[in-house]
C-alpha cells in the first residue's frame, strides 16, 4: 500500500436493509441500534413518522424510512419475516430520531476513493459498490425537514450528555404574588412578602419622604405605609410627588391592600391597588425586560403578562435609613408574632348557618344534575358527576335534622378517605378568615357518639357550628353497608 | 428541587391519550346531538364554542357518544374568564403528575409542537400521553 493510499481520509458506513434493498449510513450520525421498542402514535405528523419512542428515558421520533423514501422504494413491500425489525437511533441538527429499517449487515470502511458521488437523487450522499450491488449512502441533511432548526446544539450528543441537559431543562416553578398598580400589573416573589393584608384606615404621617403614603394599624402594631407606585417610580430614578390624594374623605369606606414586608431591620407595607392572585412561573418565562434591573414575566405566547419587582431593590443601604426615622418603634416582639389563621366556608342549610374548614373542600359546584338512587339510603339522595366520576350526594338538610334539599343546585365537593363526597346544600355564603385559638374544639369522644359537629367559633357576633366532614361520610357508609 | 404536582384529566382522543391541565376545566358533560348546533355547544342555558378535538387530531369527527370538556380560560393574567366546550372521545381518568415526571418531546417541524409541550409515560402501557399546551386550548378560543 502506498503511502498516499494510507494517508486517504476513510469513514465509516453502516449497511442495511430496507425493502428488499441495500443502503448504508455513516457511522458519525449513529448512535445506537436497537430492537422495536412501543411506540406512541402523533397525530398532526406525516404518515412517515410512526410516532414517537421511549429511548433511555428519551422521548424521540420514530421515522419509517422506508415511506420517508417513497419516492425509490416501493411501500407496500414488506421483507419476508418480520419485516422493519430494527431501530437505528441518530442524531439530526441536535434532535434524536429513531429509523425503523430491515436487518443490519455489516460496518465498512470506505475512503473517498470508493465512493462515487455522482448520485442525483438528493436522500444520498453517495453509493458505492458492496457485494457487486449498487448500495446508496443516506444524506442526513435529508432528515432535516423533520426537526424545526431553532436553537438546536450541532453535532453529536450522547446520552450521557442528555442526561445533564435534562436536568438543566427541568423547569423550576416560583410562585409569584400578582398585584396592579395604576392599572399595571405587577408580580413578586411570594416569599419577599410576609403577609397580604386589607386595612380600613390609613394615618398620615406628616413631613414624611414622599414614598411614604402613612402609618396603619396591622394586628395592634403601627407599620409604615409605603406607596408601591412611588417606590418603584424612585427606583427608576424619576421624582415622586407626595401621595396627597391616596387617602381621601371619599375612600372612607374603602379598604386597602396592603403588602406586608418583614426583614430582619426592616417592617413596613406596601400599598397597591389590588392583589389579583398567585401564579407558579416556570423560570424559562422571566426576561430581561426594558432595564437591565427590570424583569418581565411573559406568557407562552410571548405576551408580557407582569413586570417582576424584587422588593429588595426599594430599600437597599441607604434607603433603609432614610425610611427608619419615620419607621415605629415595634416596642415589643410580641407585636409581630404573627396569630395563626383558618378559613372557613359559611354556607346555609334551610336559613342556618354552617361552616366547614376551607381546607376540608375539594370544590363547590354547582348546576349540576343529580342522578337519584333507586332506594335511598341513609341521608344519601343520589350521585353526581364529579371530574368524570359519579359521587355520592349527602342531603345535609335530612343529615343535620331539617327537611330534605330537594332542589338544591349547590353542592360542596370535600374528600374522606381519598374519596370524593358532594354536600347538598342550599347555597353558599362566603369564605372568612379567624384566629385559629378562637376555634373551640369539642373534645373526644366515644366512637359510638356520632356527632357532627367538630367545633364551635364566633364570628362577627355569630356563633358557628364547624362541621365534621370525617362523620357525615362515615355516618353515610356505615348505614349504605347495613342496608 | 421541588416538584409541583398537577392533576390533570387523561382524555383519549382516537389512537392518542392526552392530558389536559385540570386548573382549566370547570365541568365535564356528556353530549347529545340536540344540545350541539352550529358547531356550539348549549351549556347552562348558552351557547359556548364547541370545538371536537378528535376532528382536529385526526379529520375525522366522533360521531358516537363523546364527553364534552367545559374549559375556563383567562387569555391575560388579569384578563376575564372566557368558556370553551372541547368534545373529546372519552374521559378515562385524573392523573396526578408530577412536573420532574414529564419528559421533552421532540422539536419537529410540524404541528403538532403546536399543540404539545410535553409527554408523560405511563409506567404499565409504556404509552406516551400528551400534554396539550394552554396556548392551543387558547387559539381555539379565537378560532
Amino acid at each position: 500500500m502506498s503511502e498516499l493510499q494510507e494517508s486517504a481520509v476513510t469513514k465509516d458506513y453502516i449497511v442495511f436493509s430496507l425493502a428488499g434493498e441495500l443502503l448504508s449510513i455513516e457511522s458519525s450520525v449513529l448512535l445506537e441500534v436497537l430492537e422495536p421498542v412501543p411506540v406512541s402514535p402523533l397525530p398532526l405528523v406525516p404518515s412517515y413518522i410512526d410516532g414517537l419512542v421511549n429511548i433511555n428515558g428519551e422521548i424521540i421520533p420514530q421515522i419509517n424510512l422506508q415511506v420517508f423514501l417513497q419516492n425509490e422504494f416501493d411501500v407496500t413491500y414488506t421483507a419476508p419475516g418480520s419485516g422493519n425489525s430494527t431501530l437505528l437511533v441518530v442524531t439530526i441538527a441536535g434532535q434524536l430520531i429513531a429509523l425503523s429499517v430491515g436487518m443490519i449487515q455489516e460496518p465498512l470502511q470506505l475512503s473517498e476513493q470508493q465512493l462515487d458521488f455522482s448520485s442525483d437523487k438528493e436522500c444520498y450522499s453517495a453509493f458505492f459498490s458492496y457485494q457487486q450491488i449498487q448500495v446508496n449512502i443516506l444524506s442526513p441533511n435529508c432528515l432535516f425537514e423533520i426537526v424545526k432548526s431553532e436553537n438546536k446544539p450541532q453535532g453529536k450528543r450522547s446520552f450521557l450528555g442528555e442526561i445533564d441537559e435534562r436536568k438543566e431543562n427541568e423547569q423550576a416553578l416560583k410562585e409569584y404574588l400578582y398585584i396592579r398598580s395604576e392599572e399595571q400589573v405587577f408580580a413578586t416573589l411570594l416569599a419577599d412578602v410576609y403577609e397580604v393584608v386589607d386595612v380600613s384606615e390609613i394615618k398620615r404621617q406628616p413631613n414624611s419622604p414622599s414614598t411614604v403614603v402613612g402609618v396603619a394599624l396591622i394586628r395592634q402594631t403601627p407599620t409604615l405605609v409605603f406607596s408601591f407606585q412611588a417606590l418603584l417610580v424612585e427606583r427608576r430614578g424619576g421624582d415622586v410627588n407626595t401621595p396627597e390624594s391616596i387617602i381621601t374623605d371619599e375612600q372612607k369606606d374603602h379598604l386597602y391592600s396592603l403588602l406586608l414586608i418583614r426583614r430582619d431591620n426592616l417592617y413596613c407595607a406596601l400599598l397597591v391597588d389590588e392583589v389579583i392572585g398567585l401564579r407558579l412561573i416556570a423560570e424559562q418565562y422571566i426576561n430581561t425586560g426594558e432595564h437591565t434591573w427590570q424583569q418581565v414575566i411573559t406568557g407562552s405566547e410571548g405576551v408580557v403578562t407582569a413586570q417582576a419587582i424584587v422588593i429588595e431593590d426599594f430599600f437597599s443601604g441607604d434607603l433603609c435609613e432614610k425610611y427608619r426615622a419615620f419607621m415605629p418603634s415595634l416596642s415589643s416582639d410580641y407585636q409581630l408574632q404573627k396569630v395563626p389563621q383558618q378559613e372557613l366556608l359559611q354556607f346555609y342549610i334551610k336559613g342556618d348557618k354552617y361552616t366547614l374548614l376551607l381546607s376540608d373542600v375539594v370544590r363547590i359546584i354547582n348546576n349540576k344534575d343529580i342522578h337519584p338512587l333507586l332506594e335511598r339510603q341513609a341521608f344519601l339522595t343520589g350521585a353526581i358527576e364529579f371530574d368524570g366520576l359519579a359521587i355520592p350526594v349527602v342531603d345535609m338538610g335530612l343529615q343535620l335534622g331539617y327537611e330534605s334539599i330537594l332542589d338544591s343546585r349547590e353542592y360542596i365537593v370535600v374528600s374522606h378517605n381519598n374519596e370524593n363526597w358532594a354536600l347538598a346544600i342550599d347555597g353558599v355564603d362566603e369564605i372568612v378568615s379567624v384566629d385559629q385559638p378562637s376555634i373551640d374544639v369539642l373534645g373526644a369522644t366515644e366512637k359510638s357518639v356520632q356527632r357532627s359537629v367538630k367545633a364551635y367559633v364566633c364570628v362577627k357576633d355569630m356563633l358557628l357550628s364547624i362541621l365534621d366532614v370525617d362523620v357525615i361520610c362515615s355516618t353515610n357508609i356505615i348505614n349504605l353497608d347495613a342496608g | 428541587m421541588t416538584s409541583i404536582i398537577q392533576q390533570y384529566l387523561h382524555i383519549q382522543c382516537a389512537a392518542y391519550a392526552l392530558l389536559i391541565d385540570a386548573e382549566y376545566i370547570e365541568e365535564v358533560v356528556s353530549v347529545t346531538d340536540e344540545l350541539i348546533r352550529d358547531k356550539t355547544l348549549l351549556w347552562r342555558e348558552k351557547y359556548l364554542p364547541l370545538v371536537d378535538l378528535c376532528e382536529l387530531l385526526t379529520g375525522q369527527a366522533v360521531n358516537r357518544h363523546r364527553d364534552c370538556l367545559i374549559l375556563k380560560l383567562k387569555r391575560e393574567v388579569d384578563a376575564s374568564y372566557q368558556y370553551l366546550a372541547v368534545a373529546v372521545e372519552s374521559v378515562n381518568s385524573i392523573e396526578a403528575i408530577k412536573e420532574a415526571d414529564f419528559s421533552n418531546i421532540p422539536n419537529l417541524a410540524f404541528s403538532s409542537n403546536d399543540y404539545f409541550d410535553r409527554a408523560y409515560i405511563h409506567a404499565g402501557t409504556e404509552q406516551c400521553i400528551y400534554r396539550v399546551r394552554k396556548s392551543a386550548l387558547l387559539s381555539f378560543l379565537a378560532e
